[in-house]
């Protein structure tokens, strides 16, 4: 079967996300967002807005020195939902890492992500990192 | 586009399950599935084949443990993978715990093979189910 046009949005959007392009996050993202960082760490919570969105990833950045990877496993995607199983890799300069299998859920409308949640195998592990 | 047929596949699994339907679900899980469960619970863990799937489900209820699907919100199909998002409560006696769930199914001719779950309430589940 033809793989839905939505997936190639997702595909996209973490391409520009490894290469750190806001410009193209910017198209992708719409300016309502709403994205709810998992965990319970302090970076998690709901964000609400494009503005507080970049602020999250900012930080992501801030705290791994850059050192963040996402290994796209699958990407899915229907009318209103993608989804991208994934291997997510985050370190830490102080010698602390997490590698865990993620899910991560897009709601899409316009050709735009309006809501975002993400699932870890290892949400501990995470937050361990991320403290 | 219409529902990629895996998608379809794992939709007529999980409304079998939502409607207490064993055998249909039954009939849709490989011989060679594996179900890896999330969390800390005693029916936490990885469990290999579809008599041990089965089982656990059964014990699950012999143990007065009751799933309910309070909502399929969406269930998204690929050639490999299927992902079902679904809004479900854990009920053990008086006690009940509610989550979002993402399951991830590796689908292939109709059957499910591996099963992976995750969920925004874990540790409250884990505490229902004990």
């Amino acid at each position: 079967m033809d793989e839905h046009p939505n997936v190639a949005l997702i595909r996209k959007g973490y391409a520009a996300f490894g290469g750190g392009d806001m410009a193209t996050l910017g198209e992708l993202i719409a300016s309502d967002v709403v994205w709810h960082s998992e965990g319970n760490n302090p970076l998690a919570g709901d964000y609400e807005g494009q503005e507080a969105t970049f602020g999250l990833f900012a930080r992501f950045f801030e705290l791994s020195a850059g050192d963040m990877a996402q290994d796209l496993h699958a990407v899915l995607a229907d009318d209103e939902h993608g989804v991208a199983l994934l291997k997510q890799h985050i370190g830490r300069p102080d010698g602390r890492s997490y590698d865990g299998n993620e899910v991560h859920v897009f709601h899409l409308s316009d050709g735009k992500v309006t809501e975002f949640w993400g699932f870890s195998s290892d949400q501990a592990a995470a937050d361990a990192v991320l403290a | 586009m219409a529902e990629h047929p895996n998608a379809a596949a794992a939709r007529s699994a999980i409304e079998a399950f939502a409607k207490g339907d064993v055998a249909t679900m039954a009939a849709s899980i490989a011989d060679d599935a594996t179900w890896h469960v999330p969390g800390s619970n005693r029916f936490s863990g990885d469990f290999k084949g579809g008599a041990a799937v089965l089982g656990r489900f059964q014990q699950m209820g012999e143990a007065g443990l009751h799933t309910s699907i309070d909502e399929i919100h969406d269930i998204v199909g690929g050639d490999d993978h299927v992902v079902a998002l679904v809004k479900l409560t854990i009920t053990a006696g008086d006690v009940s715990a509610s989550a979002g769930a993402v399951w991830v199914m590796h689908v292939k001719d109709g059957m499910l093979h591996d099963f992976w779950g995750m969920n925004d309430n874990q540790a409250e589940i884990d505490r229902v189910i004990g």
